[in-house]
């Protein structure tokens, strides 16, 4: 009480700040007659805050106070942090006045946990169905679901909000049980499955079948001992199960649905436990392909405060989440499934090459692709192309047969592509080089390497999982 | 494949038909470059500066002209190829429009499947430029900055480089439909006004404060005494929202210029003081 609403806005913002999802897109909710906003399916970009990460909804707290002690975070009850509360009026007023002036385009509700998880639901979708009943608003509205919460009360959630999204946050139960011991991953995938059925799909059986092995031994890694992940289950889809793309493709969605158009997604966060890559990418794609989620963030840990529970970062692994971002465009975006990307022998992605270059250099024999020839999932399957300028490619070459300068006008990043391609039989010649390119030449690693490790490696140190 | 028009000799091109810049002004001018006889003659904007050999003919805008071309062209090609063609002429990039026009005349023979031949240099450029006036039209709806004056209407300038207003119109109407707007193009002193329950309508010469000469107005020169009185404190708690929402540990000043380029900061709430 008489803290000021921009002491409030500020501490309840800096509270919500590290969940990592901003996205707006989804929905297509129509504006009412006399009513404020709409849906927009791509999703709007309205700034781009210091750190460079686009700002797009009004992510706040609805309290930051909280009875959890999760170490990763820096609201556990624990930490020694200011705290603050909104009354729902003011968060009211705050996302009218801010999405009138086109600030935003909708608002990112999440809370600390306030006694129960019911209780903590509760107050949040009451936000909600005041900006939805009394305000007529049609803005993008996003909420956090607690773990734990009844599926009466996610139900309820998912009939007002754009997008409803639960955090699995630790990747492995041995971690969560360490890191965040008042979440289970019951509570977790209880609140997932409801969300799933929730939007209309019918959540995939993930636990290995009776008589199945219930913990896997994934390998060791980091000098840690081999990692369980019993009931996460996180184990790779068989090689003949479908990529995330392909299931992706065959579920209709309907982005005008009154509940939930833009589904489900969750974060998990990287660098506060022992998990390698691999662990991290098979547990995505399992989360893509059970539970229909929309995205899964990554969250690269920013130590808050001592918490003997995690480590003691120099910084945030930033490299690290790039590349784990790369890696999920290509289960989403480029038809590739977990297992090719990582495998028992690599569990951690490549510092120096993108995990498609990476995958290429390893895949020679499925080079070099004829571009006037090859069908769309064997183009985007090339470094250097990507889903538009393949589309591009198939649409362009239906009238003329394509050259190298006729690649490089359709977007084709051809510093990557030229290692990968031919085009009428001949590869084409790599600018500045006076040699044709050869993709097993030692320089086309040197070629192929990014900038990321360069830009983001001295952010990131690495923590020795393996010192005492 | 067709030479890009920029690089043809003005000594092949007898003969040029020229534009006043409108929208429909130009759809006669394609009209009439549709009926000319070969060699097809270039059509430039009126201010472009004449060439040595030249023969210019300035083409009358008739809005009646233009909208029967316009569906024809539709009827033929349809509504998304016309809408890139659109885009293109918004764009005001150079040779967009001379290049649209080819495209327009190709259009008429083969309907949209002429958009696909992007092999093509003259449609590989009006197929950029109509993206790069999408992108900036894209851009605009999520920076564009509305404040609250104190008649209870709202203002929101802009100075975007393509002549993006129509295609940003309809969006903001849908969105802000009970709200009385403005959308001001600084550059070009241009506006979209908006009232609840009409159309949207495009005023050219609009300046917010008739006093001063529309171009040099900015949000920071807004008289103070016009706007409500709630809205410097609500721009307030914006900027604080906007400085706390940062994480200190991954500040990256390359990565948000390049997200969002400095030439449009000015205009932007939150980049600015007080």
């Amino acid at each position: 009480m008489g803290m000021d609403a921009a002491t409030k806005l500020s501490i309840l913002a800096d509270a919500a700040k590290y969940d990592a999802s901003c996205s707006s897109s989804g929905s297509a909710r129509g504006n009412a007659p006399g009513g404020l906003g709409n849906g927009a399916v791509g999703g709007i970009c309205h700034s781009w805050a210091a750190d460079g990460r686009c700002v797009s909804l009004l992510k706040v707290l609805l309290s930051n106070a909280c009875a959890y002690d999760c170490a990763y975070c820096v609201n556990r009850r624990s930490n020694d942090v200011p705290r603050a509360g909104f009354e729902p009026e003011e968060l009211v007023r705050l996302v009218i006045d801010f999405y009138k002036r086109n600030y935003i385009e909708g608002v990112f509700i999440s809370s600390g946990v306030i006694g129960c998880p019911d209780h903590t639901m509760e107050r949040m979708i009451g936000v909600a169905k005041t900006l939805r009943v009394r305000e007529r608003w049609n803005g993008y509205l996003h909420l956090k679901a607690i773990p734990g919460s009844s599926v009466e009360l996610v139900d309820e959630a998912a009939r007002w909000a754009d997008r409803v999204s639960v955090n699995v946050e630790l990747p492995s139960q041995a971690s969560l049980a360490r890191v965040a011991p008042d979440k289970t991953p019951a509570a977790i995938f209880g609140v997932m499955r409801a969300l799933a059925r929730a939007s209309g799909f019918e959540p995939r059986k993930v636990l290995p079948a009776a008589g199945a092995p219930d913990r896997l031994a994934l390998p060791p890694s980091a000098g840690s001992a081999a990692e369980p992940v019993p009931l996460y289950a996180a184990r790779p889809a068989p090689s003949g199960e479908r990529s995330v793309m392909a299931a992706r493709k065959g579920r209709a969605r309907d982005p005008s649905s009154a509940v939930l158009p833009a589904g489900q997604t969750t974060q998990l966060v990287v660098g506060a436990s022992p998990e390698s890559d691999a662990t991290i990418l098979t547990l995505a794609e399992n989360l893509y392909l059970a539970y229909d989620v929309r995205r899964v963030y990554y969250s690269a840990f920013v130590p808050a405060g001592r918490d003997p529970r995690v480590p003691a970062l120099p910084g945030p692994p930033l490299l690290r989440e790039h590349r784990l971002y790369q890696a999920d465009w290509l289960f989403r975006f480029y038809g590739f499934r977990a297992d090719e990307i990582l495998g028992p022998d690599r569990p951690n992605l490549d510092a120096d090459l993108d995990p498609k270059c990476a995958w290429a250099l390893r895949n020679l024999d499925r080079f070099p692709v004829e571009v006037n020839s090859a069908d769309y999932l064997e183009l985007l399957r090339v470094p250097g192309i990507g889903p538009r300028s393949a589309s591009r490619i198939v649409k362009a070459r239906a009238a003329a047969r394509l050259t190298p300068e006729s690649l490089k006008a359709l977007g084709v990043v051809m510093k990557r592509a030229a290692f990968f391609v031919t085009c009428s039989g001949s590869s084409p010649p790599l600018p500045g080089y006076s040699r044709r390119p050869s993709p097993d030449a030692r320089y086309a690693r040197a070629a192929l390497t990014d900038g990321a490790r360069l830009a983001l490696a001295p952010l990131q140190m690495e923590f020795d999982w393996g010192a005492p | 494949m067709t030479e890009p028009q920029a690089d043809r000799d003005d000594r092949d091109e007898p003969v040029t038909l020229a534009h006043d810049g409108s929208w429909p002004g130009y759809l006669c001018t394609c009209a009439e470059a549709l009926n000319a006889p070969e060699p097809v003659p270039r059509v430039v904007g009126s201010e472009a500066p004449l060439g040595l050999f030249e023969s210019r003919m300035a083409v009358a805008r008739d809005d009646g002209r233009a909208a029967a071309l316009w569906d024809r062209l539709t009827a033929k090609a349809g509504v998304p190829a016309m809408r890139i063609v659109l885009e293109a002429f918004l764009s005001e990039r150079p040779d967009a429009r001379t290049n649209a026009a080819v495209v327009i005349r190709r259009l008429r023979r083969d309907g949209a499947a002429a958009l696909r031949d992007l092999a093509d240099p003259v449609v590989l450029s009006v197929d950029k430029a109509a993206n790069k006036a999408r992108r900036e039209a894209e851009r605009m709806t999520g920076i564009a900055r509305f404040s609250e004056l104190a008649d209870g209407s709202w203002y929101a300038p802009l100075e975007p480089e393509c002549d993006v207003l129509p295609l940003v119109a309809d969006h903001f109407a849908a969105r802000f439909a009970a709200m009385r707007f403005a959308l001001h193009d600084l550059r070009r002193g241009r506006a979209v006004l908006h009232d609840p329950g009409r159309p949207w309508l495009l005023t050219d010469g609009f300046a917010l404060n008739p006093a001063e000469p529309a171009g040099d107005a900015g949000p920071g020169d807004i008289d103070p005494g016009i706007l409500s009185p709630d809205e410097s404190r609500i721009r307030g708690l914006w900027r604080r929202y906007f400085s706390a929402t940062a994480i200190e540990g991954r500040l990256n000043p390359g990565l948000q210029s390049a997200h969002i380029p400095k030439k449009y900061w000015r205009l932007l709430t939150e980049m600015s003081e007080g």
